[in-house]
């Protein structure tokens, strides 16, 4: 019975635990493609807009501050956010976007082949006629691809500007993420009215970003310093965005602004998740260690006899605890076996479930499934933790089995 | 043989008609098509006078119904301030425009908060602009950059292919029909890229004392609307002007206060 206790609650910190990093990972990888990469070097003036005026210099400060082989990509983007002034137009259809953003194609393809295609994919680096749009404006405005669709504007200079373009591809997208078009940067600065080269943001995908995003944003906000550009080092979270975009500024200075800061409100909320979560398989855990304590507190008294005899032969005080221990941790260890085969096929289930779209699941859900990851750190941790159980369960019951006198133990009548 | 003249008929007739209905003209100088265009803004501005007039502005969207909205406009056109009330429909009733010459401001009475518009958003979502509510800027915003003329219904119009001399104007080419009165009877919207992305049509104005007031005006969206029973029916707004007046207008009409005061 001990051991179905404690490989339920190895299985369900499996399957929490699982689904709390791929729901992490998927939040992640949408937004660092959302947001041009895991480090966005910013340039503001104080109109609230961000413009790279020394990309040259920029750029070189991304290569001294970081190592080639950390980068997976680096993104040159032009983006335009005014909401109300994004339409998609097609067969007299229209719709809203929040976002467009201006890319090169082969510079962000490392980023944008992982969206969840539902049809085409990422053009051609010459092509400056492709868009590629959401689950949710290609059926609001009955596309697919190859269709045409005319995007509409107000440009730069507070005109209507309007051009067409090519689906070239349809991906999976339900939340909010879902309101952006993709279209190559000198289309959108030709939409926009402005020079054809200009760059808005510079992004860097990192490899392991979670890990280095934080050495990796203080080194460059000091290259960038280094290199004589105007800095306001690195933005921490999003109050401190909103403020270093519109302070008024005599020149055009520049800071770095990390993933985890962008998403501070989400990962906040992602965490809390987990936190309950986590609280709730604790308690399990204490339960379960309850019950652990109970029942080696009845087998000390099951085993007085065995463990007078024992005493008799030779075996300490220590000895007997050790022995009682050893075997509290086998039996957890055998239990957690047991939870991580159970928690894991639940998790290959879990990913193999289809959840309806809607804003919220689609924010931490990758192609409507959960991403869910068992790393081995993880694998690690929850058997430590049911052992950890498992011993502070057995620590009393041992404790007061080598306190009892061999000559007690052996006239004890069980 | 007889295939030959029906041809040469037609492309005769062709002829005349183009003579007759699209007449090229010179283009004017820059400072006479100035005058012209300043003479056509002077018709329906009021600098000497205030003006208010009750808008209703009816959506249509082919297969999705209408949405009717009802403002009353307050313009003062010797300082560029202009104020926007709207009555109807109930859930948006008390929200307000408020134009001071320089900025735009919306007010939303639910969140008791102003926000920064421009004249070229749409207004409530729908076809018209802002700024087709706001003084007439023709000869301040565009250059004439074409002259035709051309038979419009029951009107004689010159056409002027006009291109915007200022930012923010919204449309950067327009197209507008003139009458023999110097009144714009129809308007063509060009986006940066030549994309037609409206038409307005201007066939009734009422006139108070020396100026004219537009009271009947629909804009089709040229991009938007649904095809029914194989047919394309586009997005049309029709606008009707009444009660307009040239009386004066109290100076707090034209404040923020005015529009929370309403607005709560």
């Amino acid at each position: 019975m001990l051991i179905v206790a404690m490989a339920l609650a190895s299985g369900m910190l499996t399957v929490m635990l699982a689904a709390t990093l791929g729901a992490q990972r998927s939040l992640r990888a949408k937004t660092a493609r959302y947001f041009s990469g895991d480090l966005v070097v910013l340039g503001y003036q104080g109109d609230g807009r961000s413009r790279i005026d020394d990309l040259d210099r920029v750029l070189a400060a991304v290569t001294d501050a970081l190592p080639a082989s950390d980068i997976v990509t680096t993104t040159l983007r032009s983006a335009y956010y005014r909401a109300t002034e994004i339409q998609l137009i097609a067969s007299g259809y229209s719709i809203r976007q929040r976002r467009l953003v201006g890319v090169e194609w082969d510079r962000e393809r490392p980023a944008l082949q992982n969206f969840a295609f539902i049809e085409g994919g990422v053009p051609d680096d010459a092509d400056r006629g492709a868009v590629l749009l959401s689950s949710v404006a290609a059926r609001e405005l009955r596309l697919r691809v190859d269709d045409m669709v005319t995007l509409s504007i107000t440009s730069d200079r507070g005109r209507v500007s309007t051009d067409r373009f090519r689906v070239a591809g349809v991906y999976h997208e339900e939340s909010f993420f879902g309101f952006t078009g993709y279209v190559h940067r000198a289309a959108l600065n030709r939409l926009r009215e402005v020079a054809p080269d200009t760059v808005n943001e510079v992004g860097i995908h990192l490899t392991d970003a979670r890990r280095r995003e934080t050495r990796a944003a203080a080194a460059l906000a000091e290259a960038l310093a280094a290199r004589g550009l105007a800095s306001f080092g690195l933005i921490e979270n999003r109050d401190a965005y909103q403020r270093e975009a519109s302070v008024a500024r005599d020149r055009r200075e520049y800071g770095v602004v990390t993933l985890s800061a962008q998403l501070q409100e989400i990962t906040d909320l992602v965490d809390a998740l987990g936190a309950v979560a986590g609280a709730v398989v604790l308690l399990f855990l204490a339960i379960v260690s309850v019950g652990v304590s109970n029942t080696w507190t009845m087998v000390v008294w099951d085993r007085t006899r065995e463990i007078g005899t024992l005493r008799a032969i030779g075996l300490s005080r220590r000895g007997v605890a050790l022995l009682l221990i050893l075997e509290s941790v086998c039996l957890a260890l055998h239990g957690a076996i047991l939870g991580l085969v159970f928690g894991g096929g639940a998790t290959v289930l879990l990913r193999s479930i289809r959840f309806s779209s809607n804003a919220v699941t689609d924010l931490l859900l990758l192609r409507q499934r959960v991403a869910a990851v068992l790393p081995l750190w993880s694998i690690a941790a929850i058997t430590l933790l049911v052992i950890g159980a498992g011993l502070i369960g057995a620590a009393r019951g041992a404790l007061r089995a080598s306190r009892i006198p061999a000559a007690e133990a052996m006239r004890a009548r069980v | 043989m007889r295939c030959t003249y029906t041809l040469r008929r037609v492309v005769a007739g062709l002829m005349l008609f183009t003579t007759l209905v699209v007449w090229p003209q010179t283009v004017p100088d820059r400072a006479e098509g100035r005058r012209i265009l300043a003479r056509v803004d002077t018709l329906v501005n009021h600098e000497d006078h205030d003006f208010s007039a009750e808008y209703t502005v009816v959506e249509e969207r082919p297969g999705q119904g209408t949405q009717r909205t009802v403002f009353v406009l307050f313009r003062r056109d010797r300082l560029d301030r202009y104020t926007i009330l709207i009555q109807e429909p109930v859930q948006d009733a008390g929200k307000g425009y408020l134009y001071n010459g320089a900025t735009l401001s919306l007010y939303d009475p639910v969140a008791r908060r102003f926000s920064v518009v421009t004249a070229s958003d749409r207004f409530q979502s729908g076809n018209a602009r802002n700024s087709d509510f706001s003084r007439s800027t023709l000869a301040q915003d565009y250059r004439i950059v074409g002259v035709s003329s051309e038979q419009l219904g029951a009107y004689r119009t010159t056409v002027y292919d006009l291109e915007a001399t200022a930012d923010d104007v919204g449309f950067p080419r327009m197209r507008i029909w003139i009458d023999g009165n110097d009144l714009v009877r129809k308007l063509e919207d060009y986006s940066t890229s030549g994309q037609h992305m409206r038409t307005t049509a201007i066939p009734r104005y009422t006139q108070l004392g020396d100026r004219f007031v537009p009271v009947g005006i629909v804009i089709q969206d040229e991009l938007r609307g649904r095809t029914i029973d194989g047919e394309f029916r586009h997005e049309r707004t029709v606008i009707t002007v009444a009660k307009p007046s040239l009386q004066p207008v109290p100076d707090i009409a034209f404040t923020r206060a005015f529009l929370e005061r309403i607005g709560n």
